[in-house]
């Protein structure tokens, strides 16, 4: 999934012909006063990150004048909301409004249909509302292959309090045009909330679109990022980087997620930063859960299963490489059918590359475990290449569950701490 | 065939570049027997005593080579280091 910041949600529902508050996207206070010129005051300053409750978390500011958008540009450029640095700030038109509505079209997996949300009470606290009064929220299951008409949404929005006959239809054209969206965007949710209600119709006030990651190849016209999806931030770098591998070469995946960019979590915690490839997710958390007890920390999640091309291997081991600060690798397959000399390959000619001046031997501590299916010959090939006899390196196999490939890692990494001392 | 080379483009963005005057003498054919070991389409086969290619180029790089690097490292331990792989990676230094 790749969710879009608020300002590229806009720009789409804009494309879809559904109204929104005029906006500039600033990363300067020279460019919010140059904005604010052109809009003109007041004004709406809101951060742009991945993240709900902005407003709660001091995200969206109004400004009356210059002095207070200078005051809120300067705080928010400077605060992280919710852990989260702000890069870009969005400078918005203030719309006097009447109401605030919630209108959404997402996935319902237990009717394996989209599904038209509305509900009356928008705005903040929208999750509460949900929660503790279910029966304001007016659902349409969607038949995709007939689509939404106009009577469809407005037979929802019959059942809506208070709204104008005129207030309906606008509001009714306004969720078939998010229908629209969500379907020619491969959107996995369309949200604005909230939908205010102006004397000039309805005008979508904030945007949550969250596209389909495994779509996004259909949509070069988004220059989204591809990315695995990794939470409420951007994809970081080597996310990016990594998410090209599998782009338009389907022989096999991996998945790569950077848990700890920066190794500040590795660090608070004092954990070891290792870096971390498994054949399978469910081995990726059975060998998470050995190794941190232990004192080691994966900086990064990858899954590199499917049976993927050896070069797919070779390319992500440079990738996981390539994390600043990692103090070990961990290499683990599950039992499984993929062919682990292929796997074996990739990681040698990564090694080889990597580690010239040792012929490929990693010069951290570095534990391979290969289980399933050709992992005879992918040991004997690491043999074979030299790789196995590597001072900081060991070779399990089949036999080997996760606990001893944690406590082989964990006896290797002392070694070599003892060896290296404050280097290491 | 380029410069006493073979090389061929593989699906995934990479050159697999042969020397081939080095396999003159090269009684192994390392790269041969383990493209045929791989049990797929069989890219390289012997022609009069040298590596050559069973498909046409654009075959191959629809997906005819597995990109199984087995050319390039057994041909690195029982050949004579003839085979280079390049497997670029975008935005990252390889």
């Amino acid at each position: 999934m790749t969710r879009l910041l608020e300002h590229q949600g806009k720009e789409l529902l804009r494309r879809f012909k559904i109204p929104t508050p005029e906006g500039r996207i600033v990363g300067s206070l020279e460019e919010a006063h140059e904005a604010a010129r052109q809009i003109g005051y007041p004004l709406l300053v809101k951060a742009q990150v991945y993240t709900g409750k902005r407003g709660k978390s001091g995200g969206v500011r109004p400004a009356e004048n210059e002095a207070e958008l200078e005051t809120a540009v300067r705080e928010m450029l400077s605060t992280p909301i919710r852990g989260l640095l702000v890069e870009s700030l969005l400078i918005e038109q203030l719309i006097p409004l009447r109401r605030e509505l919630y209108v959404a079209v997402t996935a319902d997996p237990s009717l394996r249909q989209p599904v038209l949300i509305f509900c009356a009470n928008g705005g903040v606290d929208i999750e509460e509302t949900f929660h503790d009064r279910p029966e304001t929220v007016l659902r349409l299951p969607v038949d995709i292959l007939r689509g939404v008409y106009l009577y469809d949404a407005l037979n929802l929005l019959r059942d809506a309090p208070e709204l104008s006959s005129r207030d309906r239809l606008e509001v009714a054209q306004v969720l078939c045009r998010l229908y629209e969206l969500y379907r020619a965007c491969d959107a996995k949710l369309a949200e604005i909330n909230p939908l205010a209600l102006t004397d000039n119709g309805p005008v979508a006030l904030d945007a949550r679109i969250d596209i389909d990651g495994d779509a996004l190849g259909r949509h070069p016209e988004l220059s989204l990022a591809l990315a695995e999806e990794a939470g409420e931030r951007h994809p970081t770098r080597l996310e990016q980087i990594a998410a090209t591998i599998d782009q338009g070469d389907h022989r096999g995946t991996v998945h790569f997620v950077q848990i700890d960019p920066d190794l500040s979590y590795a660090r608070q915690h004092q954990k070891v930063p290792i870096g971390f490839d498994c054949v399978g997710a469910g081995v990726s958390l059975t060998m998470m859960d050995e190794l941190v007890p232990l004192g080691f920390y994966p900086v990064n999640f990858c899954d590199s299963s499917g049976n993927p091309v050896a070069s797919k291997l070779y390319r992500i081991t440079r990738v996981i490489f390539s994390q600043p600060g990692i103090a070990g690798y961990v290499f683990v397959s599950c039992v499984s059918s993929q062919q682990l000399d292929n796997t074996a390959r990739g990681i040698i000619k990564a090694f080889k590359e990597l580690f010239p001046q040792t012929g490929g031997q990693p010069d951290i501590p570095t534990v391979l475990a290969f289980r399933g299916a050709w992992d005879e010959e992918a040991i004997r090939l690491l043999a074979d290449h030299g790789i196995s006899a590597g001072r900081w390196v060991r070779v399990l196999g089949r036999e080997a569950t996760e606990q001893e490939v944690a406590e082989t890692f964990q006896a290797l990494h002392s070694a070599w701490v003892a060896e290296r001392g404050e280097a290491a | 065939m380029n410069d006493g080379r073979l090389e061929f483009a593989v699906r995934s963005g990479g050159t697999v570049s042969i020397t081939l005057e080095r396999c003159v003498d090269c009684e192994t054919k390392a790269c041969i027997k383990v493209c045929q070991a791989q049990g797929g389409p069989l890219v390289l086969d012997e022609e009069r005593g040298l590596p050559a290619l069973r498909w046409s180029l654009e075959e191959i790089t629809r997906g005819g080579c597995v990109e199984c690097l087995g050319c390039e490292l057994d041909c690195e331990l029982y050949g004579r280091q003839a085979v280079k792989i390049t497997l670029p990676l975008a935005g990252l230094e390889v």
